[in-house]
């Protein structure tokens, strides 16, 4: 059974489509990344598939249950990590596990049991009994996850986890979401506007601008989809010689036509590891010298580009 | 029943946690019969009917009491969902009602405590209580304060997530209370009030309480309406606000 299984889910507030026919399906244990813009409706498809907000239209299914039919029996199978912050200051990170077990109706000894597997799991055990308002924003998060785990939900979602952390606290958060991954094997929607986010976490991508999801695929075949690696060659002396070896070269090894950009050729190759060795063999032989050498994988803000004609960062 | 449970105890911690709100809860109490009440009672000499002021007011402080804790509270869930807490609630297989009941007990359990603190009090220094009925006075009164709490915290609840902030709330409680405490007939028999003042009594709610726990507590001869209308006026404030309240709680954009 799926997951989780949206179809067509659409939201509007007014003339303003917040989310447009929006489709997706997660399997059991996979990690799912929403990639997109502030403003781009993936906390709006969050709310909708959490039972917080009803749709306009479509529908969607959490294991099995429809999130406007049965909110009560998709509450009891889902954990969510809020965008925004979700804890009491003056709780401790157990007195919010605790009050989450309650709530979830488990058996104390289990919830006792959980609480201290997740403190473990997110490095909290030594901070477990202050209030929360004394952690840092990383470890706060890391109480909002473990949280989250609680009660063992089919699907986790987390509305852009590290949104607000230093590159150190946010890395600890990647570690400790990977370290889930392999423990738990939660199925997970991550929303976030952060690439490496999405590469290092998400099986697959759905990349998301003005409500509408424009494509899903997994990370490397997104960039598939985009060309392949381009090796850049700068040349220091013997660029005309480079040139017509160059174009001789074309179509053997999955070696494409070069484009020059003033003193260094852009060689889109269909691998590196295939083609890199045919390239410096041509250098070598055409007496040309070589001031620089690199192989570009295309990041998924290319793609994001190429498919918006926007960059992640500067979107509105 | 449950989940409201888990609520109840939650909050009971809440509060517990923040020493000042429980010492308040129970200073304030003390400040009004002692400093209040007493100077009234045996610096004045003012009785009403055959009893001490201080007895007579004691039903009056209760309500009072519970009344604030309750308004406090309803905005307690307002704080919860300023401070996002209150997602994780909603997100969660519990139904509303029982998130707001969950809290009304816990803001009922504190106003008892309140009222035992009273009642030993005007037992010691006021000449005591009539209790008209016996152990049926002191149940029949701990029920009707129950449902004057989840009246109010209906109230407070109402008017919290209709205000967009806690200051526009704040400020709307504030020009509420002190108003709606001198009109509920607290301090003064209703029937001695002037006309006027006697027609606001009628529409407040809290005049209602207090009537209700001043005929369980004081006798008949002490109250303006029946008992079993003032009930059932208490009974629909708390229907309405909590309905109201309960159906507007929704997580902050
Ligand atoms: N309650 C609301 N009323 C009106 N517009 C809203 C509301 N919530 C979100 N929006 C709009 O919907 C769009 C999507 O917002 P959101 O889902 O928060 O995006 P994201 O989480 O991707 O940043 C935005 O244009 C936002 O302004
Ligand atoms: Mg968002």
């Amino acid at each position: 059974m799926l997951a989780l299984d949206a179809r067509a889910l659409s939201k509007a507030y007014g003339k303003v489509h917040a989310v447009q026919d929006v489709t997706f399906t997660i399997a059991e244990g996979e990690t799912f990344g929403l990639l997109g813009p502030n403003g781009a409706g993936k906390t709006t498809t969050v709310a909708m598939l959490t039972t917080l907000l009803a749709p306009s239209a479509g529908s969607a299914r959490i294991a099995g249950h429809d999130v406007v039919a049965e909110p009560h029996e998709v509450r009891t199978r889902i954990g969510v990590v809020f965008q925004g912050p979700s804890l009491d200051a003056q709780l401790s990170a157990r007195q919010h596990l605790r009050f989450h077990a309650r709530l979830y109706h488990m058996p104390r000894d289990r919830a006792l049991a959980r609480t201290d597997e997740l403190l473990r799991l997110v490095e909290l055990e030594q901070r477990a009994d202050e209030r929360v308002s004394r952690l840092s924003g990383g470890m706060r998060r890391r109480v909002e996850i473990a949280r989250a785990l609680m009660h063992r939900p089919k699907v986790l979602f987390l509305d852009e986890p590290t949104v607000g952390l230093d590159p150190q606290a946010r890395r600890h958060v990647w570690d400790m979401l990977e370290r889930l991954q392999r423990e738990e094997g939660t199925a997970v929607l991550l929303t976030t506007h952060h690439m490496e986010e999405a590469e290092r976490l998400a099986r697959r991508v759905g990349i998301m601008d003005h409500g509408k999801l424009l494509d899903v695929a997994e990370p490397a075949g997104l960039k598939a989809a985009l060309g392949a690696e381009v090796v850049h060659l700068r040349v220091a002396a013997g660029q005309k010689a480079l040139a017509a070896a160059l174009a001789r070269l074309q179509g053997k090894q999955g070696i494409g036509a070069a484009v020059w950009r003033g003193d260094t050729a852009e060689v889109p190759v269909a691998a590196a590891d295939a083609a890199v060795p045919a390239l410096l063999e041509v250098v070598a032989t055409s007496g040309a010298r070589l001031a620089s050498f690199e192989v570009r994988r295309p990041s998924l803000e290319d793609v994001f580009i190429a498919r918006t004609g926007r960059a992640l960062r500067d979107a509105p | 029943m449950s989940d409201a449970l888990a609520v109840c105890e939650l909050e009971l911690t809440r509060t517990w946690q923040s020493r000042a709100a429980v010492l308040a809860a129970f200073i304030t109490p003390l400040a009004w019969l002692l400093l209040f009440g007493l100077a009234f009672d045996q610096g004045l000499g003012v009785r009403v009917g055959a009893i001490g002021y201080m007895a007579f007011i004691s039903p009056g402080l209760v309500a009072m009491l519970g009344t604030f804790s309750s308004l406090g509270s309803g905005q307690g869930i307002g704080r919860d969902r300023d401070t996002g807490f209150l997602k994780e609630m909603l997100v969660a297989p519990v139904s509303r009602l029982s998130l707001v009941a969950g809290r009304g007990m816990s803001v009922a359990l504190l106003a008892l405590g309140q009222a035992l603190l009273v009642l030993v009090l005007v037992a010691l220094v006021g000449g005591g209580l009539p209790l008209p009925y016996g152990a049926l006075s002191v149940l029949g009164a701990a029920a009707v304060l129950g449902l004057l709490c989840m009246g109010f915290l209906g109230a407070g609840l109402a008017i919290a997530v209709r205000s967009p902030n806690a200051t526009t709330y704040q400020a709307t409680i504030g020009v509420l209370t002190l108003p709606m405490f001198f009109l509920s007939g607290a301090l003064v028999p209703i029937s001695k009030m002037p006309a006027a003042l006697q027609a606001a009594a009628y529409v407040n709610p809290m005049a209602y309480g207090i009537d209700a726990l001043r005929t369980l507590l004081l006798g008949e001869a002490y109250s303006a309406f029946p008992l079993p209308l003032a009930v059932l006026a208490l009974c629909g404030f708390a229907l309405f606000t909590l309905g109201f309240g309960a159906r507007n709680l929704t997580a902050k954009a």
